[in-house]
């Protein structure tokens, strides 16, 4: 049989060629396909090409959707003061935040503290616990209005994720984690030896006024009805810059070890 | 991939650091869409941020290692997919296959990436043409990285069925015309 040098296909293997576990283990490149294998190698090497600009282009967007997250979970208490400084200027920029999270149909970010303080109008509210698992809207307009910036719920929030993660961390975690965990808590609570007392304190966080709570991060979607979209008003929710803070700086939110306890 | 950082990684993204999440995303993220330009067409970046959304509130509870992070991940695209495609469809959906059937491929989108990276558009569009279950676990092999075992579980099929999947789908790959403008 003639072999052409150019396109021939040749034969290409029967199914259960170790030839095909070889192109979806990733350990057979295009140049070192057979002739019969070279497209199908080709397709391989095009999936799991480089990334494309477009699919990093919702960075900002999923930065936004995690510091919200943060802000109902621990956090080192060295980011208090910050968010306390963000929740006083939103209370005054409300109808900013409204907006905000009309855009943003994800919500976040200081869109996300706003929820938490009572901050938003009743349907916004009801968006960002749709989506964020923020307290549901209050059904009176009084008990909206009494939540604090500053108050409980910011340290309640903190004292609540950290005690849950240590708590969990040392039943199922490694003892790095447990050791940094713990150290946060320590840092919360004001040192290690009132941790006891600091987590034996804290309520249940997301409690609004009318007593339902908010939903926990349990990885399960929180109670949406199947037939409604998840807070997608436009049905775009990816390609809208956020408000926060571009990812390109630095931020004061710690990463690592706190630099001085207050 | 991630490698030998993951578990850090891991654990400072749990501690709330935005440099580790970013990390995990930017390593995710791409993977999602590639998959998802296949199992959900119209709405790939839609569902790929539900799945980020769910996965965030999720991540504090994650135990696990790299692959099982992968695993989660996908698992959780999948479910999203198969959802979407009931809210479009408003008909009860058992199959990512009816899903598929029940949508057309917008085009326009393929040729706005292919400017991007040719590469990855053209092997999508060859992965589209495939029977959706061999597409499914050619994707779930090769760009999610999940082993056979695991995408067995996912698509609800034996290891073998699997494998034979993935063997028929790379075969009718390999039997199609070599793609025209593809360097490598």
């Amino acid at each position: 049989m003639p072999v052409f040098p150019w396109s021939a296909p040749g034969d290409v293997p029967a199914v259960g060629d170790p030839a095909f576990d070889a192109l979806l283990a990733g350990n057979l490149p295009p140049q070192d396909a057979a002739a019969g294998l070279r497209t199908a190698a080709e397709v391989i090497a095009g999936l799991t090409g480089a990334p494309a600009i477009s699919e990093l282009a919702g960075q900002a967007s999923a930065l936004s959707v995690f510091r919200g997250a943060a802000g109902m979970s621990g956090e080192p208490t060295r980011s208090r003061p910050r968010r306390h400084r963000l929740l006083t200027s939103l209370l005054s920029a409300k109808l900013a935040a409204a907006v905000a999270i009309a855009a943003v149909t994800l919500g976040g970010g200081a869109v996300a503290a706003a929820a938490y303080t009572g901050a938003l109008p009743a349907s916004m509210q009801q968006l960002a616990h749709n989506t964020i698992g923020a307290p549901p809207a209050p059904h009176s307009a009084s008990s909206a209005l009494s939540a604090t910036p500053a108050g409980p719920d910011a340290s309640g929030h903190a004292a609540y994720g950290l005690c849950t993660a240590y708590a969990h961390l040392k039943a199922h975690g490694s003892a790095k984690q447990k050791a940094v965990a713990f150290r946060d808590l320590a840092i919360a609570a004001g040192g290690a030896a009132n941790v006891t007392a600091y987590c034996a304190g804290v309520a249940h966080p997301g409690t609004s006024p009318s007593g339902q709570p908010a939903s926990h991060p349990t990885g399960k979607p929180s109670s949406m009805p199947s037939q409604a979209p998840t807070g997608h008003p436009s049905g775009r929710a990816s390609t809208v810059p956020s408000q926060a803070p571009t990812t390109g700086q630095p931020t004061s939110h710690p990463t690592g070890k706190p630099t001085s306890i207050p | 991939m991630i490698g030998e950082e993951f578990a850090a990684v891991l654990a400072a993204a749990q501690e709330g650091s935005e440099a580790a999440f970013s990390v995990l995303w930017r390593d995710g993220n791409p993977a999602l869409l590639r998959y998802l330009r296949v199992a959900a067409p119209d709405a790939a970046d839609d569902v790929a941020a539900e799945t980020w959304v769910q996965v965030i509130r999720g991540l504090p509870g994650f135990r696990g290692d790299e692959s099982a992070w992968r695993a989660w991940l996908f698992t959780t695209a999948r479910r999203r997919a198969i959802d979407e495609g009931r809210r479009r469809s408003r008909h009860p959906v058992a199959s990512l296959a009816e899903v598929r059937r029940a949508r057309e491929p917008r085009t326009e989108d393929a040729a706005e990436r292919a400017m991007e990276n040719l590469g990855t558009a053209a092997a999508i569009a060859a992965i589209v043409a495939l029977p959706p279950l061999q597409a499914e676990v050619i994707l779930l092999r090769v760009v999610a990285g999940l082993d056979t075992e695991m995408v067995a579980r996912m698509v609800g099929r034996t290891p073998g069925a699997v494998r034979v999947a993935a063997h028929r789908g790379l075969r009718q790959l390999a039997q199609a015309l070599p793609m025209k403008g593809v360097t490598l």
